[in-house]
């Protein structure tokens, strides 16, 4: 009992944080069609920026992780308006390259600002220590980040599914020239969708950063996953996202707890097994493209 | 689907005479910086590794991010032939390069039939699951620590290897020249103009009768063989084999330089490669973050301005230049 | 292949460099030293240690030794074993040093020997510990230690505690595998019973599964193994979020050193660690080494052991050269005319072993609070241990 408890909070709270970086990708993948190899790095400057706020000027959490957000958020349009507006006809070739190279350039500035060291973050005192249940004890910050992550989750389904920016989301992630008929401002919902997607991603890197440690190589160092669960949830599939990255955090936390010889390559066996059964994403129902 | 240039210079079947500058650089650079061989022997090899990425992405239009598999696996086959008493030079590297084509070979019919996307995450998984794997398997691989303690014996039987490295640079020189201009007849014969008739429409490809799946893996496989071969030139010109072979690093550097010299062209990997390794190797010693930026921004700019590489720029240069 | 211009001209000037020294002249020329360590990259702070630890030494001994100047060239190999053998033998070739120091990692030292040996290049190993490297190069002489020694150690320790059920958990590589096999023979030889060892793999971020399996074993020693830097940060912090920092005994080696630990928080007070180094010696060499790098520096600079390796490696070399002054460099002769050399260093009193590695103090530190920041203090000192003979 301990142990599947155990399995799945940490499972959860694990797979919650990558659901947050990865989801923005998700959907700018769908929409846009642009491979971003670069998204990790708003996650991790996301990270460095809440850290960096509470450890230097002594901003209380909630506060540095918005403002972190925000600023993020910011930088991801002007991002967006200058580099990736040239990027949507490109070939998936070059979209790798361009953005491989952005991400060895979020590296390189982080390293300038941070140093080459891993950042250390410090959990407030109301966040630090265990909530006794009876049978066993847990992490109050993981039972934090579970509700914090369902949450942001749940909001993001409310706006999907039931507005209408959700449906001309929906819509334009179906069938992008359609949409433009139908009237929808597709160029403007690009931005909007990249800065909320990286908006996103920032919020998990400054929540994660206790589970998933600062350093400037963060940007590759989670993008395998994070790219895993974008091809397992296919293009723009909200739902499956939350779902594929749950399983993927338990997968893990699994595998680490009763298999630690082979933890290290568990999920990309996992990985491999399912693109090649279920090409279009796990869950998939087929749809006009 | 890749862009890929189409112009008199870029042509890839006829022979031209700017070729030759590459092989009479090469040469120079033995006679004018003899204490640079050991830098200049890796740009050799990453070059060959280079043409073998080239071959699969350019013209085979295989996206993959896990070539540095066939390279590794070319280094430590080639290091175990060695181990095991066999210390020819040259019919190891053969062998070598045999075996990582026959990997392909195996791998080719199941990864094959993706594209795009998946494909990319597929070779990234498969390429991170071998790493890991041979981190593991350290009575194979020798784990963390590499391979050490073989040697090879003379080339040709005359010519010994020594600390002064110009047995190892004429070696992997000649490799190269051979294998660049074998791989150009490939390229040039029907089987290769298939192939890029494949990479650029396979729906039609098929419509026509031609069994795509079975030239993207013939051509998957001669591009890991080729990948085999660099790995075991460098296992045997470094006499070590580390779990670097077979890193995503390795990967990333053969891809920036087929992508900077020109992808689609093999001569741009032979461009491409010093160019990238003597930037990176100076950038490096020169400054901790610099390499970064610079590589980063190269990139951009490689994409963003630079259509078709080097040779592409180069291309549209002498056009206007010709215009004249 | 020796008839190349070039090839010529380095046999003129060979032979030059010949006469020279059988004529005397020889004695004055400078002696070049290579160091090759990961001066960027993520462990750019072993490339810092080395180098202050060579700058430091020269602040205080100055920069001849037998009437001869010592001029140290750095290089870069960003802990790649390719890059670091193509380096050495550049330094051979280019800028013909006479010994080579640094090489991080096992495998870069590895790359190196065939070079080495060649060319007979003695070469000081500042830190790596694998016990099989020394049986690659009879150059190879080691500034650091045996690996096996503080895991040994680690379990007779804990014995001594009254520990009778240890866990093992490692980072999954080879001088983790050898921390794993030498405690568990060590506590079992003792009396001690294992109930359970893992070996983590190198790219886990998320700990908390393995403190999970730990905390579930109830053993009560933890033998740790793990990087330096995040990796050990991230495991600590969840030994501790399991309540295992306080339950139980924890002993690793090099992951909470002084220079770290503004990277942890609270949870690793009472981390014990045992290594052949502790900033609190209260000895003349280590508080004069102490002194210098302050003052060089900035006040938070402290001795690592990549800076001690550094530092203890260029005295061994200084000896070499006044040994053999006088006469031309030989590496094989000055190898063996340091064999049983002993000095006091700032880590306290070595010799050099005939195993070509060090005989020397191995302290127990338990991480403590004093004066309001956290410091390694010793607890216990293993005097004068001896390395296992090379078999």
């Amino acid at each position: 009992m301990t142990v599947a408890s155990f399995i799945l909070l940490y499972g959860i709270s694990y797979g919650l944080v990558l659901c947050l970086i990865a989801v923005g990708l998700v959907v700018t993948m769908g929409l846009m069609r642009v491979v971003n190899l670069a998204h990790g790095a708003f996650a991790a400057i996301g990270g460095y920026l809440s850290t960096g706020l509470m450890a230097e000027a002594g901003v209380p959490l909630p506060l540095a992780i918005v403002a972190a957000v925000a600023a993020v958020a910011l930088f991801s349009l002007a991002i967006e308006r200058l580099i990736f507006a040239h990027l949507y006809g490109a070939s998936e070739l070059d979209q790798v390259l361009l953005t491989i190279g952005l991400n060895f350039l979020a590296i390189g500035g982080l390293t300038l600002a941070f140093g080459p060291n891993v950042y250390p973050t410090r959990l407030p005192s109301w966040l630090a220590g265990n909530v006794d249940f009876g049978f066993r004890a847990f992490e109050v910050y993981r039972l934090v980040v579970i509700a914090v992550g369902f949450l942001v989750m749940t909001a993001l389904f409310v706006v999907f599914e039931l507005t209408t920016i959700g449906a001309q989301l929906r819509a334009s992630v179906d069938n992008r020239s359609m949409a433009q008929a139908a009237g929808i401002n597709v160029p403007r919902l690009f931005s909007l969708t990249f800065v909320v997607g990286s908006g996103l991603a920032a919020l998990g890197g400054a929540i994660g950063a206790p589970m998933l440690p600062l350093e400037p190589t963060y940007p590759f160092k989670y993008l395998v996953l994070v790219l895993i669960i974008v091809a397992l949830s296919g293009f723009g599939r909200v739902k499956d996202a939350l779902g594929v990255s749950i399983l993927i955090g338990i997968v893990e936390t699994a595998g680490r707890y009763f298999l630690p010889a082979v933890s290290g390559f568990l999920v990309y066996a996992l990985l491999i097994v399912l693109i090649i059964w279920r090409r279009d994403g796990l869950f998939a129902r087929s749809s006009a493209s | 689907m890749i862009a890929v240039e189409r112009s008199p210079l870029l042509s890839r079947h006829r022979f031209l005479w700017p070729e030759t500058l590459f092989w009479l650089a090469a040469v120079a650079v033995y006679l004018l910086f003899p204490q640079y061989l050991a830098i200049a022997t890796s740009v050799m090899i990453m070059a060959l590794f280079a043409v073998s990425y080239d071959l699969a992405i350019g013209f085979g239009g295989i996206l993959t991010l896990g070539h540095a598999v066939f390279f590794g696996i070319g280094a430590y086959s080639a290091a175990w032939i060695a181990l095991l008493g066999w210390t020819e030079p040259l019919t190891g590297a053969l062998a070598s390069g045999m075996i990582a084509a026959a990997f392909a070979g195996a791998l080719g019919p199941f990864l094959l039939r993706l594209t795009g996307l998946p494909l990319i995450m597929v070779t990234l998984g498969v390429s991170v699951i071998v790493h890991e794997a041979a981190n593991k398997a350290g009575w194979l691989t020798g784990g963390d620590d590499g391979l050490t303690g073989f040697s090879m014996s003379p080339l040709l039987g005359w010519f010994r290897w020594s600390v002064f490295g110009d047995t190892k640079y004429f070696y992997a020189l000649a490799w190269l020249l051979v294998i660049f201009y074998l791989v150009r007849r490939v390229v040039a014969s029907p089987f290769g103009v298939a192939l890029q008739g494949i990479r650029e429409n396979a729906l039609r490809m098929r419509l026509v009768g031609t069994s795509t799946l079975r030239h993207l893996v013939v051509a998957y496989s001669i591009s890991a063989g080729v990948a085999g071969v660099a790995g075991a030139v460098s296992a045997q010109t470094n006499t070590f084999v580390g779990l670097g072979v077979l890193s995503l690093d390795t990967t990333i550097d053969g891809l920036v330089i087929v992508v900077l010299g020109g992808i689609g062209t093999l001569y741009g990997s032979l461009v491409g490669a010093p160019v990238y390794m003597l930037v990176k190797h100076f950038a490096q010693q020169w400054n901790p973050f610099y390499w970064m930026f610079v590589i980063g921004t190269l990139l951009i700019v490689v994409v963003r301005f630079g259509r078709g590489g080097l040779l592409g720029m180069a291309d549209v240069a002498l056009k206007r230049l010709l215009r004249r | 292949m020796g008839r190349s211009p070039s090839r010529i001209a380095g046999l003129l000037a060979l032979g030059a460099f010949v006469t020279l020294g059988a004529s005397g002249g020889y004695a004055q020329a400078p002696v070049k030293v290579g160091v090759v360590g990961p001066f960027t990259g993520p462990f750019a702070t072993t490339g810092a240690g080395f180098r202050q630890g060579l700058e430091s030494y020269v602040a205080l001994h100055g920069d001849k030794a037998g009437g001869r100047k010592i001029e140290l060239i750095y290089r870069d190999s960003t802990a790649n074993p390719t890059t670091a053998k193509a380096l050495a033998e550049e330094l051979l070739v280019k800028d013909k040093v006479s010994m080579l120091g640094g090489f991080m990692l096992t495998p870069e030292a590895a790359a190196a020997a065939p070079v080495v040996n060649e060319t007979k290049t003695p070469l000081m190993l500042y830190n790596a510990a694998t016990p099989a490297l020394l049986k690659m190069s009879p150059f190879f002489l080691r500034m650091g230690q045996n690996i096996s020694i503080p895991a040994e150690l680690g379990a007779t320790w804990s014995r001594q505690q009254g520990k009778s059920r240890g866990y093992v958990a490692v980072a999954d590589y080879a001088p983790g595998h050898i921390v794993e096999s030498s405690f568990i023979a060590r506590f079992e030889a003792e009396g001690g019973k294992i109930v359970g060892k893992d070996r983590i793999p190198l790219n886990t971020v998320d700990f908390a599964p393995f403190a999970e399996r730990i905390a579930n074993a109830n053993p009560d020693v933890l033998e740790v193994f793990i990087p330096p830097g995040a990796p050990a940060v991230g495991f600590i912090k969840a030994l501790a979020a399991r309540g295992l920092t306080q339950k139980i005994l924890i002993i690793g080696q090099g992951e909470a050193e002084d220079n770290d630990l503004h990277l942890f928080d609270d949870s690793v007070l009472n981390f014990h660690s045992i290594i052949y180094l502790a900033g609190s010696l209260d000895n003349p060499e280590n508080n004069a080494l102490k002194a210098v790098l302050r003052q060089k520096f900035g006040p938070d600079a402290a001795p690592s052991a990549f800076t001690i390796g550094a530092f203890d490696g260029l005295h061994v070399m200084y000896k070499m050269v006044e040994n053999l002054a006088g006469k031309p460099f030989d590496g094989d002769a000055a190898v063996k005319s340091v064999i049983g050399y002993s000095w006091k260093s700032p880590r306290g009193p070595v010799t050099i072993h005939p195993s070509r590695e060090l005989v020397q103090n191995f302290y127990v530190r338990r991480v403590e609070k004093v004066g309001g920041r956290m410091q390694n203090s010793v607890i216990h000192t293993f005097p004068s241990v001896e390395p296992p003979a090379i078999k």
